[in-house]
């Protein structure tokens, strides 16, 4: 999995972005006031979690079961299941797939694994033309751009932006009208509904996968993935190990919570159930049906501290609440993966080296795992990538010196109160009175990034410790 | 070794629980809760999700109301007509519309289709293949009608699963169902979402031996 490695310089080029900004204070002042009411619905969101925590828990502790089940009744109907240890090996079937189907042209609905693996690519190096038909999906891929939100993948692209994208790639006349939101829409349905018929295969990812009935669910709003696994003769479901459910009923649970708490939607508009292909009975729909379970790295996650992060339902809800992702977007986490659930599951998959950053681009304020339907305990997960990335030697020295002195010192009570006398008197020399408190305007060395934005409150002049003993010699408790 | 064997044996090395096999059936007990009757809250929230529903008394009430429902919506009195629909294309003479029975339906056009049933917890359509419905149609359309029958409304999830292992034909589920819970909408265009993303801008919904 590919992972840009400059986070510090993507994020500062992100915090000066306007029009990125606004589209991220949408994000943060509309998500999470339409997720907590859709919640409410529910007569006991508290236990509803717990119950989908569990049932998250059963498939993974005995995934091996639960898929191969899933693989006999997908084969029982008539449908194949291919097994794919890393990228490489999914583009690989899902090309030789294309191939046996004599395509030209593929027609994809949103899928993070398919992002994850860049399957649109490996596919056009082979010769194939591939259409991205989530709105979107198919916005971005016109500008050659990656998703920045896992729902909502062209956040980051403003209206004018699109008008141009559309203009560039479409080859309609140039002096239609297009101006507005509804044109666009007319324009890209038109243009889309033509990919639609006359695609060769379809590729779809999957949000649950069902080991009972070898149910492949997939749910969207605008309805593209079952255009494009209903009309052409060969629909590819290419998903994650993880994603299987034991049951009907628990798909049922997780639908409830991943819709509310994605979209603030009791159900997405369309939530599809595909089991194989077209049947005697059927008059249409694709005569191949192909599902690609994809390893990647996942497998490595089991049993191990990170298992807890295979829980996660991709609905969003942590990258919504996050203070940074709501600051700097998700193109600056250089994964397909951002935020909270990103920052975890990248350094998992790709590498710790390479996305060694992302584990620090969070304030462990903690909502991430408020808000998780699942249950997962990301800051923990996080604080697990920290402690790993200062074992293995990947923080840069200073850090590295500065933290162990820091430990250092913090173990050794006499020496860290003398440090903080010292450290407090210095601080209040630097400070001037005012009517609020005493206040450092300007820090020295490397303190001064700090102060060039904000001002520092001057440390008391008589130390918590000292009040405590100071109460304690008086006879106050 | 293939790359299943890899997968499945690093799954069993690492699984916590490897070796047990069968499955533990926990009924779905977290529907929402509500006093009121499955149709009314089918209604209810299939309307608030931009739908639009009309009662009927029975089958023969469905081309006057189809005919009522294009007029008011000002589209030409022309519909592509589904085999779910239980209809007969003559069923239509003399109702002034003109009926088409194509296997994909173009673009821009009027579906009347039926459907398996609607879930009234989650104000959803469900809409199967079976019996020969092309259901790519149900996403083609731009205006869908669809006929219910209000004693195929399910009260909650829970109960459409136990209703769709009961029917299982040879074990198997339908080849593909789909829950809808109103038009097609997209928010990549900015918010509020547009309706006719892809699928029907409009879903409009003959509730079939309902209040008349």
């Amino acid at each position: 999995m590919h992972v840009e490695r400059d986070f510090v310089s993507l994020s500062g080029k992100a915090l000066h972005d306007e029009s990125l900004g606004e589209a991220l204070d949408t994000v943060a002042s509309v998500m999470p006031i339409i997720r907590s009411q859709a919640l409410t619905q529910l007569e006991d969101f508290a236990a509803a979690r717990e119950r989908a925590r569990e049932v998250r828990d059963e498939a993974l502790n005995r995934l091996d079961h639960y898929l191969e089940l899933f693989e006999q009744n997908v084969q029982a109907m008539g449908g194949h299941v291919h097994w794919a240890s890393d990228d490489h090996e999914a583009c690989s079937i899902v090309a030789q797939l294309c191939e046996e189907a004599d395509a030209k042209l593929v027609t994809k609905s949103k899928s993070m694994v398919t992002e994850e693996i860049e399957l649109a690519a490996a596919l056009e190096q082979r010769g194939l033309e591939v259409v991205e038909t989530d709105l979107g999906e198919y916005i971005i891929q016109l500008r050659g751009e990656k998703p920045s939100h896992i729902l909502a993948p062209a956040l980051h692209v403003t209206i004018p932006q699109v008008i141009d994208s559309f203009n560039e790639h479409h080859k309609i006349n140039r002096d239609r009208p297009l101006e507005d939101t509804d044109q666009l829409l007319a324009e890209a349905r038109a243009v889309l509904r033509e990919k639609f018929m006359k695609a060769d295969v379809g590729i779809t990812g999957a949000n649950f996968l069902i080991a009972e009935t070898g149910g492949v669910v997939v749910v969207t709003n605008e309805g593209n993935a079952d255009l494009t696994a209903s009309l052409p003769d060969t629909h590819i479901v290419v998903t994650g190990i993880e994603k299987v459910v034991p049951t009907m009923d628990d798909a049922g649970l997780m639908l409830r919570l991943l819709a509310r708490s994605a979209i603030g939607q009791r159900l997405s508009n369309y939530t599809s159930f595909f089991h194989g292909p077209r049947r005697a009975s059927d008059t249409a729909g694709p005569g191949a049906f192909h599902v690609v379970l994809v390893d990647n790295g996942r497998s490595n996650m089991l049993g191990s501290e990170l298992q807890d992060m295979l829980r996660c339902i991709r609905c969003s809800a942590c990258i919504n609440h996050c203070p940074v992702y709501t600051a700097i977007g998700g193109h600056a986490y250089g994964s397909v993966y951002p935020g909270p659930m990103g920052a975890v599951l990248t350094p998992g998959l790709a590498d710790l080296d390479s996305a060694r950053h992302l584990p620090n681009a969070s304030t462990f304020c903690g909502r991430c795992e408020e808000v998780c339907p699942v249950a997962i305990p990301i800051p923990k997960l996080l604080r697990h990538w920290r402690k790993q990335e200062f074992s293995r030697h990947l923080r840069p020295r200073s850090e590295r010196f500065g933290l162990g002195a820091w430990a250092w010192i913090n173990t050794r009570p006499s020496l860290y109160q003398f440090v903080q006398r010292v450290a407090a008197s210095i601080l209040r020399r630097l400070s001037a009175q005012r009517s609020d408190g005493r206040w450092v305007s300007q820090l020295p060395g490397p303190g001064a990034g700090w102060t060039r934005h904000r001002d520092l409150q001057a440390p008391a002049a008589r130390s918590f410790q000292k009040q405590w003993r100071e109460r304690n010699s008086g006879g106050n408790t | 070794m293939t790359a299943r064997d890899t997968i499945l044996a690093n799954l069993r090395q690492r699984s916590i629980a490897n070796g047990e096999t069968g499955f533990q059936y926990v009924r779905d007990n977290f529907a929402e809760v509500s006093a009121a009757l499955p149709l009314e809250r089918f209604v209810a929230l299939a309307t608030a999700e931009s739908m639009t529903v009309e009662h009927l008394v029975d089958l023969h009430g469905v081309p006057g109301a189809v005919s009522r429902y294009l007029r008011a919506q000002q589209l030409p009195e022309q519909i592509v007509i589904d085999t779910s629909a239980c209809l007969q294309p003559d069923v239509f003479s003399g109702s002034g519309l003109k009926v088409s029975v194509p296997p994909l339906m173009p673009d821009h056009e009027v579906l009347l289709s039926g459907c398996s049933g609607a879930v009234a917890e989650s104000g959803a359509l469900i809409i199967s293949t079976g019996d020969g419905h092309a259901i790519a149609n149900d996403f083609l359309a731009e205006t869908h009608i669809v006929i219910l029958d209000s004693a195929r409304i399910f009260e909650t999830l829970g109960d459409l699963w136990d209703s769709l292992r009961a029917e299982a034909q040879g074990g198997f589920m339908p080849r593909e169902f789909c829950l809808v819970t109103g038009p097609s909408r997209t928010a990549d265009l900015g918010v509020p979402a547009k309706l006719g993303a892809h699928g029907p801008a409009r879903v409009h919904v003959l509730i079939i031996n309902g209040q008349g």
